[in-house]
């Protein structure tokens, strides 16, 4: 009863004090990285959303992982492997002395376990399990066996020139068999990974706190503390930048740049994505199952002025339906120019003076399209000009209502963009325009022997000049056969307060705080 | 008086039968569950898959009678995107969101009613020019909009939003309730911290409810000062004051305790944008994150909740209703 009535004659003198938002002692080594969401589960396995993606990033390692600056693989759990078999054996020799932060050591049998898990139904760790959203990207893999304490053997179904950049990513991250069994359907609550950073706790919709792992096998972290805060609007997010009360922010919106840059407390950081957006074409809906009315949109639209106007100037816009900074775009591609007398008269040799098409165009902003609406407006007043009469239909996203009416087809034209899993040419050209992806991502119903025929071949070759050679010819094919208009590459953009040192943009969009500190 | 309440407390549960039922309804048009679950990259078989498992291809009436049989035994399931428990869920939103709406129904009712009455003293003067024209401002301001200008103005001063600050390692895990969790505790510095942190949500979530309240209370202090007593009272000498607190403002208290009750209803379930703009992790806040993630089952679960409580706090009113003037329970 004492302690209540202190506590509140301290509340009634509360009043008079400044805001608590100064550091207090025993906090200087702390980061506070703020997001517009929280994370909704931190078990690599079970997400695809990037606010756990990130989280996931610091307190886990994957057997390879992706060099700081590219999408270029790099030893990390895995010291060295050999490939056999014509690409379908794959060896991985183990780091020695390994340990998850539960304190059990992380050897092959634990690596072996964690695939099992993954991939097959039946695996003891699998309670709770029921979602693996990224499990395409490995139903190549026939069996992961562990070849006494410190090997790991991979065999394949066929072999895959992606199999080891998809080693590198979040899915294929190695967790504690033995916190999996303890905590089963909230393992995704209380992960237990290798990584740079042990988890703490998890105030859901305010933060998750991470602490350094001071045993790191390479090197410790050098900030004590990490919090993932949540701020979900993007103006007050940035608002509290300026204040000094977190760190580092993402998902900064175009609209915030100016502010963020005339501030000198504040640092913008702006570096090439990987991801882009486009106009997907229905090309098995009459009129545009014909070539030559497909480039006729890709001519009607004026792509630096669509630049200008609905995405702020932010980003650059090219022929190609993969971003500049993934190997293998081809830059000898010509882009359709801007002629909308040509365009016009295109669509009126075609008979289509005044018909009225449906053009799909998302509600709310991603991260490839910050201002969804805005395109949409500038490309109907294009697609107007050019004589036809687009209207615009905006189906909810959330729930997959969007997407799943582009994939029942009901679309003439729409607007979608794609951000890399693995930084490899086939994550997009593949995934996104082989025909084995209708009715999936292959929005534009793209059928082509021809292109199929190039990327199957470019995602079995094992050399990267031939594959190179083959995504160049399929971008090639694409451009003739036009079943999509690219309208813009997109820059990965955050902001840190001035004194952050040590954090960097990754091209792929991942969050690395391992080497972030503050000044003093 | 108990007959009163029984019969009060038998209606409401067909109310909650019928909320229930309807945003099982609405929870089933549009949208595709199984797809959120998924994840927007799966192929069509993962989603089939994943509407078995949920049993989110069984005939809805047979899903809701399951969902109500979970509830009845406080069971209000696993939410589809977090697993966490939805019962967890709500026993960490709710209190925060209690907290939020009596600190600004208090700020809103005490300040209200005495700018109401100040008003009603002296009808047409600048005083009560100011607070007409602040309590037409007060309803009209969008609380976004506020809360963003609070938010600029007091950078610095009052922290911007959460309910403590991002460093500070607390966990309200007694009452829910943090001020009085960490007085509880003996943590007097956290409870002056989450009070800090109380101030701008409360003052930008009152605002509406404050010019609610203070209209309402010079329009009914008008009318009980023009009654007849009040002037007999008056022509004994009494002072104007002692009138008007000792006898007019009882009277007049009955119409302006029904706003508050209802207001109350509406600052516990409409404290959404609020709870955005200064990152508090209320029940609204967690209701529109369920809904875009379409998350029904932790947004049946929250709603249910917000529903009863507000069912709770209109018998709670009508009840002190009876209290203030025993002709209504009678009737």
């Amino acid at each position: 009863m004492r302690q209540i009535l202190w506590g509140v004659v301290v509340l009634a003198l509360a009043g008079c004090g400044k805001s608590g938002t100064a550091v207090k002692p025993g906090d200087e080594g702390t980061i506070v990285y703020a997001r517009g969401a929280d994370s909704k589960k931190l078990d690599p396995q079970a997400i695809e959303d990037g606010e756990s993606v990130n989280v996931v990033t610091q307190i886990f390692d994957t057997l390879v992982a992706f060099e700081a600056k590219s999408t270029k693989v790099e030893p990390a759990l895995a010291t060295s492997w050999t490939a056999a078999d014509a690409g379908k054996k794959w060896t991985f020799k183990l780091r020695g002395g390994v340990k998850f932060h539960d304190g059990t050591a992380c050897d092959a049998a634990a690596v072996a376990a964690n695939f099992d898990r993954y991939l097959n139904a039946s695996s003891p760790l699998r309670s709770g399990l029921t979602e693996t959203p990224y499990d395409f990207l490995y139903k190549n893999i026939a069996k992961v066996e562990a070849l006494g304490a410190d090997q790991v053997v991979f065999t394949l179904t066929e072999s895959n020139a992606t199999f080891l950049t998809n080693l590198a990513m979040f899915p294929a991250s190695i967790s504690s068999p033995a916190a999996m069994a303890k905590w089963k359907e909230s393992y995704g609550e209380h992960p237990v990974g290798t990584g740079p950073f042990k988890f703490v706790s998890w105030d859901p919709k305010q933060k998750i706190v991470l602490e350094a792992n001071a045993e790191y096998w390479g090197g410790a972290p050098k900030s004590k503390k990490l919090i993932f805060a949540v701020i979900a609007e993007n103006s007050v997010r940035v608002q509290r930048l300026r204040a000094g009360e977190v760190h580092i922010i993402d998902g900064v919106a175009p609209g915030d740049l100016d502010s963020l840059r005339g501030d000198p407390a504040c640092r913008l950081m702006i570096e090439p994505g990987m991801n882009f957006s486009y106009l997907a074409i229905n090309t098995e809906k009459p009129p545009f199952d014909r070539a030559e009315v497909r480039q006729a949109i890709a001519m009607a639209i004026d792509k630096p002025e669509l630049l200008k106007l609905a995405y702020r100037g932010v980003g650059q816009t090219g022929p190609n339906a993969l971003p500049p900074t993934i190997w293998g775009y081809n830059s000898d591609v010509a882009d359709y120019p801007y002629d909308p007398a040509k365009a016009k008269a295109a669509i009126t040799a075609a008979g289509l003076a005044g018909k009225e098409i449906d053009l799909y165009v998302m509600p709310n902003p991603r991260a490839y399209v910050p201002d969804p609406a805005s395109v949409g407006a500038v490309v109907k007043q294009r697609l107007e000009a050019a004589g036809l009469k687009p209207r615009i239909m905006s189906p909810v996203w959330e729930g997959g209502v969007y997407l799943a009416e582009l994939k029942a087809g009901k679309h003439d034209i729409a607007l979608v963009g794609w951000i890399t899993d693995n930084g490899d040419p086939d994550n997009f050209l593949f995934t996104l325009f082989h025909s084995s992806a209708i009715p999936d991502q292959n929005y534009a119903r793209y059928r082509s022997k021809e292109f199929d025929g190039l990327v199957e071949q470019a995602q079995r070759e094992p050399e990267l000049a031939k594959r190179t050679d083959l995504y160049r010819k399929a971008q090639e094919v694409m451009r003739r056969d036009t079943p999509v208009v690219p309208l813009a590459y997109l820059p990965n953009i955050a902001a840190t307060r001035a004194n952050v040192e040590g954090y960097t943009l990754h091209p792929m969009g991942l969050v690395r705080l391992k080497d972030a500190s503050l000044k003093k | 008086m108990r007959s009163f309440l029984l019969r009060r407390l038998a209606l409401a549960v067909p109310t909650l039968f019928g909320v229930s039922f309807l945003v099982f309804a609405l929870a089933h048009v549009g949208g595709d569950p199984a797809r959120a679950i998924a994840g927007e990259k799966a192929p069509a078989a993962t989603v089939e898959r994943i509407r078995h498992e949920y049993g989110l291809d069984r005939p809805v009436l047979v899903q809701y009678l399951s969902y109500l049989g979970g509830v009845a035994h406080g069971d209000f399931g696993r939410s589809f995107q977090t697993k966490r428990r939805i019962s967890d869920d709500l026993k960490r939103h709710f209190p925060a969101t209690v907290e939020l709406a009596t600190a600004a129904l208090l700020l809103a009712a005490l300040l209200g009613i005495a700018a109401g009455v100040l008003a009603a003293l002296k009808p047409g003067s600048i005083a009560d020019l100011a607070v007409m024209t602040f309590s037409l401002v007060g309803v009209s301001i969008p609380v976004f909009f506020l809360g963003m200008i609070l938010l600029v103005v007091f950078q610095g001063h009052l922290p911007g939003g959460g309910r403590l600050d991002f460093m500070t390692e607390f966990q309200a895990d007694r009452t829910g309730f943090l001020i009085l969790d960490a007085l509880l505790a003996g943590r007097g510095d956290v409870a002056r911290e989450a009070f800090m942190h109380l101030i701008l949500p409360a003052c930008a979530l009152a605002t509406i409810p404050l010019a609610v309240i203070a209209r309402l209370t010079r329009a009914s202090m008008l009318e009980t000062l023009s009654s007849d007593y009040v002037r007999t009272a008056r022509a004994k000498g009494l002072p104007v004051l002692a009138v008007a607190l000792r006898h007019a403002l009882r009277n007049a208290l009955v119409p302006i305790l029904t706003a508050v009750g209802l207001q109350y209803g509406t600052l516990l379930a409409g404290a959404v944008l609020t709870e955005t703009v200064f990152q508090w992790p209320g029940i609204g806040q967690y209701v529109v994150a369920s809904i875009g993630g379409k998350d029904f089952v932790a947004m049946q679960g929250a709603i249910l909740v917000i529903a009863s409580t507000f069912v709770l706090v209109n018998i709670g009113v009508d009840f002190l209703y009876g209290w203030l003037d025993p002709r209504i329970s009678r009737g």
